[in-house]
């Protein structure tokens, strides 16, 4: 079956800064299947988190989405929703700060349980077992102990378990994380986006993993969404992309990853700035500090143009990354 | 030869909670050691990497070596000479610093230019009309334009400021740079030019880098050499290649393996790091690293291992009991 | 396999001579004058006329403002006396334009004296630490334990009924907010790596004091002057009404109040107008204040 679990087309945000409207997300497009871990990856200022929090209604003050979102809540088509309405229905969202995500007056077991009893009508008891349930689940040790624990007595990587936890309590289908693991260090990285993993193959949940680290993502997802300017300029599969770019930023973008296993070879890096939202270029957005640029990337309308069945790209010319 | 910088046993602790509660209750005041026993040679215009997960001691290492924090114990030499907290200027001028955070690492009511030239007037390093020129070379070296130096840092990106830091700290001519963790809040496309900056820097002034990160992958590009440090000590000291190569520590390896890495496949979750570190206050018996070791004997939890070195490479040093042989199945 | 191949590095390109990084963020371009808010250019223009009030207050006043006038006295506004005289038939209107001349300058030294002591303590014991800190906080504790009006009315008694007393007072009093607001911002930003930066540059307490911590503290404590000038006048005008601010006849808004109080019910303006003028005052300085905190934030 190939109906997809989430299609969201045309997406905007809209915002005001100082009083001048600026688009940090312009025309973001994008499907998901069920079990799919579809990761985002852009640098700062790309609009990644503000994509992902549109399709939640989680925007900052001020910011108005627009665009077509469509969920599909019941495993049936997709069905356009409010996004406010699938917290706790559908689909749940892991932050980057779990400190300041987690509510510090309230016991972790309470955190847990608040979904289930809200959402799903448990009583109290029911609910606390369930919590204890989903702590064993996501590997936090000795959970009922665990449970009586306020938010800053764990460690972060305990919290983070927690915030997953919370986020699994309402059994959803899609799960947003933004940033998971960047306050983490790479043991306890790992050993989330392990969690993470297991998780889908276990529920055939999806994920859309933000992350501005290639390499995690390169790791966790099976297909992988690159941000700029608040377009997205290129999508396929994780391997394909990462090797085979075909989009000049993209490619450059690799080309800064300073690899693991490589000798010290110099680092790409890109010329100029990430840019600003209140001042994108026209035409192709990268094109200002993009190597293979021609006068007509200039005028090039915005359009993610298939290249293959399972890939992407907005690049007018990508056939000049195929020359040696 | 005589190592350039050559730090023995230093120990670094921090008083935490009420030293007069403690007094009261008849106990000793309450000390973190966040930094315990770590010895290390940098050799002139070598590039040493300190690596290690957040609250290992690595970035107060670097303060100690500044002068920032006070050492507890143990020594850092400088050319043979003793450092300690307070230290002439000539002595101040051989080593700085770039800190981390591009948003808090320059003054906001200063701008580029009167950051640079401060320094250099108060050092006297060129005579009072060249101050001008001198901080146009300074930009020139770090690669920003001279049109900057009007800027204020509000202005600048933070690569432009981490750029900025950068100069200021080579404003005082230093023959060591240390870098604690100066590209960790970059994004890679801007992070990318700054390492080949640092490898440029020590191309072409000769100097000596100290470089502190958590990125194993960072490390890898900028460093000839790496110190592994967990809970406040060294747990192994090789040149890159090896470290990476052949690590020889438990938890080395399994840093290596938690790590993802780029270009290369591998499935998340499948390190032998279990768990977090335990607290530095609580330190376990013997081998500190024992409680998470996959190779942990009894021997580990009665003696801790010295930095012993290899037997075919006096460069490759391993603090494990099974570090050269090995473990018992 | 490596991926710069997809991607030619910069020195193969001799066109690329732009540095990395280089220009900045777009800079604002509207003016300088289109992005002060309305709030503040209101505020500023009141404060201003009071300020040109004061200034050219001999030009502006149609009568000497203590001048007796047996003759009329408690007169109604005519062309002659625009809002009247009082009890000793001075002419209102130029008691009020020429109270300006005492209560701006007063309302003035009485936030910034206290202000400087504060800022000056503050700074030195956040930034200094041990002793000096622990003195500085505990003799601020002490004051604070006082209940202020009843300190300042002391001490104006103590030192004598007059303008300097109450600045004096307003100083002893008023110094230790700003203090623990200045030490606190001593101590969140010398923690920051540009003052870490200079310690490790070798630079002098004194200069890092100096360069890189105050001026990075001190508009933080500035922002809140404006409305301690407004607290400053409102305080003179009260203790002026209570007949322990400036002796008479020098004129003074508090004062006037005081004096235009029995005939509130025959001439109401007599006392209210003084009010007014009062209002307006702390209506401008608020408007500043409340627009530079805002910008601070930003």
């Amino acid at each position: 079956m190939s109906e997809h679990l989430l299609e969201v087309s045309d997406l905007r945000v809209t915002m005001q800064r100082r009083g001048v409207p600026i688009t940090p997300v312009d025309g973001v497009s994008l499907t998901l299947d069920r079990g799919e871990i579809l990761g985002i990856a852009g640098e700062s200022g790309s609009g990644k988190t503000l994509t992902l929090r549109a399709i939640l209604g989680l925007l900052p003050r001020g910011g108005v989405a627009e665009g077509d979102l469509r969920f599909a809540s019941d495993g049936g088509r997709p069905a356009p929703y409010v996004p406010t309405d699938v917290h706790g229905h559908g689909i749940s969202i892991v932050f980057q700060e779990p400190m300041t995500a987690l509510n510090p007056t309230m016991r972790v077991g309470d955190l847990i349980a608040e979904g289930p009893r809200i959402h799903q009508g448990m009583n109290k008891a029911d609910a606390r077992a369930r919590a204890i349930e989903l702590m064993r689940l996501v590997g936090i040790p000795t959970p009922e102990r665990r449970a009586r624990m306020w938010p800053h007595q764990l460690s972060g990587g305990l919290r983070q378990r927690v915030m997953v936890a919370t986020a699994l309590s309402t059994e959803p289908k899609l799960v947003l994380c933004d940033e998971p693991t960047t306050a983490l260090d790479v043991s306890v990285q790992d050993q989330i986006l392990g969690l993470l993993q297991d998780l889908r193959m276990r529920f055939d949940m999806a994920i859309i993993f933000v992350s501005h680290d290639i390499a995690v993502l390169g790791e966790l997802c099976d297909r992988l969404a690159i941000m700029y300017a608040g377009q997205i300029v290129e999508i396929g599969p994780t391997d394909d992309v990462i090797s085979r770019p075909n989009h000049p930023y993209t490619a450059a973008l690799m080309a800064s990853v300073p690899s693991f296993q490589g000798t010290s070879e110099e680092l790409q890096g890109i010329p100029g700035h990430p840019p600003d939202p209140a001042a994108f270029a026209s035409g192709c957005r990268f094109a200002p500090r993009c190597a293979f640029a021609r006068e007509d990337c200039k005028e090039a309308s915005y359009e993610l143009t298939p290249t293959s069945d399972d890939r992407a790209t907005s690049c007018i010319h990508p056939e000049v990354l195929a020359q040696p | 030869m005589t190592a350039l910088l050559e730090v023995q046993g230093l120990t670094v602790n921090f008083r935490i909670g009420s030293a007069m509660a403690a007094r009261l209750r008849g106990q000793p005041p309450p000390d973190l050691k966040a930094v315990d026993n770590v010895s290390f040679e940098v050799e002139r215009s070598e590039s040493v990497g300190i690596v290690g997960e957040s609250g290992c001691g690595k970035s107060t290492i670097a303060k100690a070596i500044v002068g920032l924090v006070p050492i507890s114990a143990g020594s850092i030499e400088l050319d043979g000479i003793p450092l300690t907290e307070k230290r002439d200027q000539a002595t101040t001028r051989r080593i700085q610093m770039v800190f981390q955070d591009p948003g808090s690492s320059l003054n906001p009511s200063l701008t580029v230019e009167r950051t640079l030239a401060e320094l250099l007037r108060v050092h006297k390093i060129v005579p009072k009309d060249q101050v001008p020129e001198r901080c146009g070379e300074l930009m020139d070296l770090v690669e920003l334009p001279r049109s900057l130096l009007r800027a204020y840092p509000k202005s600048l990106s933070g690569g432009q400021r981490q750029r900025v830091a950068i100069a200021r700290a080579l404003a005082l001519d230093p023959e060591i740079l240390i870098a604690d963790e100066a590209v960790a809040a970059l994004d890679v496309s801007v992070q990318a030019p700054i390492l080949n900056l640092f490898n440029s820097l020590r191309r072409d002034l000769g100097l000596t880098l100290l470089f502190i990160s958590h990125d194993l992958a960072v490390v890898r590009h900028v460093c000839d050499r790496v110190v592994v440090v967990y809970l406040g000590t060294a747990m192994e000291d090789g040149p890159t290649e090896q470290i990476f190569n052949d690590p020889r520590h438990p938890y080395t390896r399994a840093l290596m393996a938690a790590a993802p890495k780029f270009g290369v496949k591998k499935e998340p979750g499948k390190s032998a790091l279990t768990g977090e570190p335990p607290s530095a206050l609580d330190l376990p018996s013997g081998c500190r690293f024992r409680t998470r070791c996959p190779l942990a004997q009894d021997i580990c939890a009665e003696t801790e291992p010295d930095l012993v070195e290899s037997e075919t490479d006096a460069e490759h040093l391993v603090a494990c009991h099974f570090g050269w042989t090995e473990a018992p199945a | 396999m490596t991926f710069n191949e997809y991607f030619p590095s910069p020195s193969d390109d001799s066109s690329s001579e732009q540095p990395l990084d280089s220009g900045g963020t777009p800079p604002d371009e509207r003016g300088l004058w289109r992005r002060i808010p309305m709030k503040a250019k209101i505020g500023g223009a009141i404060v201003l006329l009071y300020v040109l009030v004061a200034l050219f207050a001999p030009v502006i006043a149609t009568h000497d403002p203590i001048e007796i006038d047996p003759v009329t006295r408690l007169a109604s506004p005519t062309a002659e006396h625009i809002l009247g005289t009082d009890e000793l038939g001075r002419d209102i209107f130029s008691r009020i334009v020429y109270a300006t001349r005492v209560d701006l300058p007063l309302g003035f030294l009485g936030a910034f004296l206290p202000a400087l002591l504060g800022v000056a303590l503050g700074a030195m014991a956040g930034y200094f630490g041990g002793w000096v800190d622990s003195v500085i906080m505990r003799v601020s504790d002490v004051v604070q334990a006082f209940p202020a009006y009843i300190l300042i009315i002391a001490l104006v008694f103590a030192l004598g009924q007059g303008a300097s007393s109450i600045i004096f007072a307003f100083t002893i009093l008023g110094w230790v907010a700003y203090a623990r607001l200045v030490r606190s911002e001593v101590l969140r930003v010398r923690t920051l790596d540009y003052v870490h930066a200079a310690r490790v540059a070798g630079l002098s307490r004194f200069r890092i004091l100096r360069v890189h911590v105050f001026p990075n503290v001190i508009s933080q404590a500035l922002v809140y002057l404006p409305s301690d000038i407004v607290f400053a006048t409102l305080a003179l005008a009260a203790f002026s009404f209570l007949g322990l601010g400036i002796p008479p006849p020098t004129p003074e808004w508090g004062a006037m109040i005081a004096e235009g109080q029995p005939f509130i019910r025959t001439n109401w303006w007599f006392a209210t107008v003084p009010g007014l003028v009062i209002v307006g005052l702390g209506l401008g300085m608020s408007l500043v204040g409340e627009s530079a905190e805002e910008a601070l934030e930003r």
